[in-house]
């Protein structure tokens, strides 16, 4: 069975994602709208979602990966398979674990109204931006994949 | 100048919202539709607005990138909703089949809406259209913007498909209550998901007992694949077990002419769907447990014995089916296939574990079934009609008293009539027997029609007739 978001999840993480690049590259702004605050929340929920689904690699105990929310994982092994770096990462036990950590710290820094260091922001962009290059992918994909196996006769189907 | 991303994403917004604003004027069985080609039209304004603002503010990778999600969003999701509407028209649909079929839906999920539409793959299967259109813009669209589009976030709103060249079929349409019935399922799988560790140990446990040398990730994959096989076959199950409370032995009738067309009637499909025969067995043993079917004799229960002879002769018939059936059911090839691979028999023990507790959601949630009462004492009548070509949409007890009936008593009336008159053509003169089948579809479709022009007739008489006493 491939790896695979449901259709709405991809377009959902995949404007979230976009926005949030969107929301970070122009950091010179001081304050952050109720719309901007959402959109952020929203990212920290995903990031957070692979740190759970994480958990199928490497632990904590292989008993508890049974317990695992499916949706987790399914979100997880998506973005492990679509997203080179991640796989890199994950050859090194705790790497990827420390890796989502430090992308989730300036979010969390930002909704907190704290300061975060640009270079961390910096490396939270680059990392939703690869998530929404992968999700930009698989969409088009997708689209691809339908219009060629679209059935005969086409025309009301 | 706005950008080509922007430019793009805008034109296809208006052509889009255009389309749904055209088929909005075409003629439907039903209001449904039209409210869809309405949404979409919504949902294409909304974009237009989102993708001005983000064109004023200039162009950068970051706001392109999301121009072309948009893009994209609005051809691979908004787009193909427009043909769901353009074969829900009149002229594509059993056009008086469709409001008692929404009736039926929106009888078993209150909130919810239905369309019927044709399409070309030779299937019946259900879609959800709002939630998915809506769940989807979560990401870009504010809740409170999405409410003013999408309505209450509870509402959805499901297409359900029918072979094109079935459209007269009134028959075969049995199927869309095993339609209606997937979105039900969700609450059992909800229900179930409350109590989801005792089912993921269960199925652990027994994968560790076949497997105890395998690794753990090895173990951990093979309990995925049978989580996998497990939900859907109870998705299959469920539904069948639904279908089987709103529209009785019809069903039955209904799932082995769809199954004769399937690749095999013993394995697991490749979309992990429980092989013919096992849903064939289990859809049997709802309909004895329910008391439409004798479990000893294999024959239909509820049949009175003083009916007209053609309607007494047509009962040994339909016995015979059932008894074959019984042969076809018996057969454990099914169970051989299910027995060969470790992932595949421990969900299906989990399955037949789960029978029960399947059995009792379908009758809670189907608060006015079909039972064995009704079918005994409206169908015999309406096949007597059938016999002498008249629609059968009501029993005339007098000239004075005439009961409509239920939509699930017509169904099974021409079931029985076909399952007892028309099993097979004459080979020195085929067409007749096509011109026989298109004739008892034409009756079937008319007394729905007519059945229910005559409860609507008796629900607003009621209200006349009633309207001062309840004003006192």
């Amino acid at each position: 069975m491939p790896v695979a978001l449901t259709v709405p999840n991809l377009y959902k993480y995949g404007f979230l994602t976009s926005r949030a690049v969107d929301f970070l590259s122009q950091r010179e702004t001081p304050s952050i709208s109720s719309e901007d605050r959402e959109v952020l929340v929203a990212c920290k929920d995903l990031i957070q979602k692979l740190i759970r689904g994480e958990e199928i690699l490497i632990g904590p105990n292989p008993a508890s990966v049974h317990n695992l929310r499916p949706d987790d994982v399914e979100t997880f092994s998506y973005f492990l398979t679509n997203i080179p770096q991640l796989r890199d990462r994950a050859e090194n036990a705790g790497e990827l674990r420390d890796y989502f950590a430090s992308v989730l710290a300036p979010l969390e820094a930002i909704l907190a109204d704290q300061p975060a260091q640009t270079e961390r922001i910096e490396a939270t962009r680059d990392f939703l931006s690869r998530v929404a290059e992968a999700l930009l992918d698989t969409v088009k994909d997708n689209v691809r994949r339908i219009h060629h196996a679209e059935p005969m006769p086409p025309a009301n189907e | 100048m706005s950008s080509p991303a922007a430019t793009l994403a805008y034109l296809k917004a208006a052509q889009i919202g255009e389309q749904g604003a055209r088929l909005r004027l075409l003629s439907f069985p039903s209001t449904t539709p039209a409210s869809l080609a309405r949404l979409v039209s919504q949902v294409c304004e909304k974009l237009q607005d989102k993708i001005l603002a983000l064109a004023r503010r200039g162009s950068s990778p970051d706001v392109e990138r999301l121009l072309v999600f948009i893009s994209i969003y609005l051809v691979d999701q908004v787009a193909p909703v427009l043909r769901f509407i353009e074969g829900a028209t009149s002229e594509n649909t059993p056009a008086n089949l469709v409001l008692p079929l929404e009736k039926i839906g929106q009888a078993l999920l209150p909130d919810s809406k239905f369309i019927v539409r044709r399409q070309w793959r030779y299937n019946y299967r259900v879609v959800e259209l709002r939630e998915t259109l809506e769940s989807a813009l979560q990401g870009l669209l504010s809740s409170k913007e999405r409410e003013a589009i999408f309505g209450p976030p509870s509402e959805r709103l499901f297409a359900i498909s029918f072979p094109s060249f079935e459209r007269d079929s009134a028959l075969l349409h049995v199927n869309f209550a095993h339609e209606i019935g997937h979105p039900i399922e969700e609450r059992f799988l909800k229900e179930e998901a409350d109590r989801a560790s005792l089912v993921d140990v269960e199925i652990r446990r027994d994968i560790e007992q076949e497997l105890p040398r395998a690794s753990s990730v090895d173990r951990a994959l093979k309990v995925g694949e049978a989580k996998s096989y497990r939900r859907v076959a109870i998705q299959e199950i469920i539904s069948d077990t639904l279908s089987a409370h709103v529209f009785g032995p019809s069903c039955l009738f209904a799932l082995y002419e769809v199954g004769a067309l399937s690749r095999s009637m013993d394995v697991v499909s490749r979309d992990l769907h429980p092989p013919w025969r096992y849903r064939l067995r289990q859809m049997l043993s709802v309909l004895e447990e329910l008391g439409f079917i004798d479990k000893e004799q294999s024959t239909l229960k509820s049949w009175p014995q003083e009916v007209p002879t053609n309607v007494l002769q047509a009962k040994p018939k339909i016995d015979v089916w059932l008894q074959d059936l019984r042969a076809v059911v018996s057969q454990q090839t099914d169970l051989i296939e299910i027995e060969k691979e470790v992932q595949v028999r421990c969900a299906y023990r989990s399955v037949q574990k789960a029978i029960p507790s399947i059995r009792g959601f379908a009758s809670r949630n189907v608060t006015t079934p079909y039972t064995p009462r009704l079918f005994g004492e409206e169908v015999p009548g309406l096949l007597d009609r059938i016999y002498m070509q008249l629609p059968p949409n009501q029993i005339e007890y007098t000239h004075r008293r005439v009961c409509p009936v239920r939509l699930a008593s017509i169904l099974a009336s021409g079931w029985i009539y076909k399952i007892a008159e028309l099993t097979s053509f004459n080979k020195e003169n085929p067409e007749e027997y096509v011109t026989r089948m298109r004739g008892l579809n034409r009756l079937i479709l008319k007394a729905i029609e007519l059945s229910a022009v005559k409860a609507d007739y008796d629900l607003a008489f009621a209200r006349v007739k009633n309207g001062p006493s309840e004003q006192r």
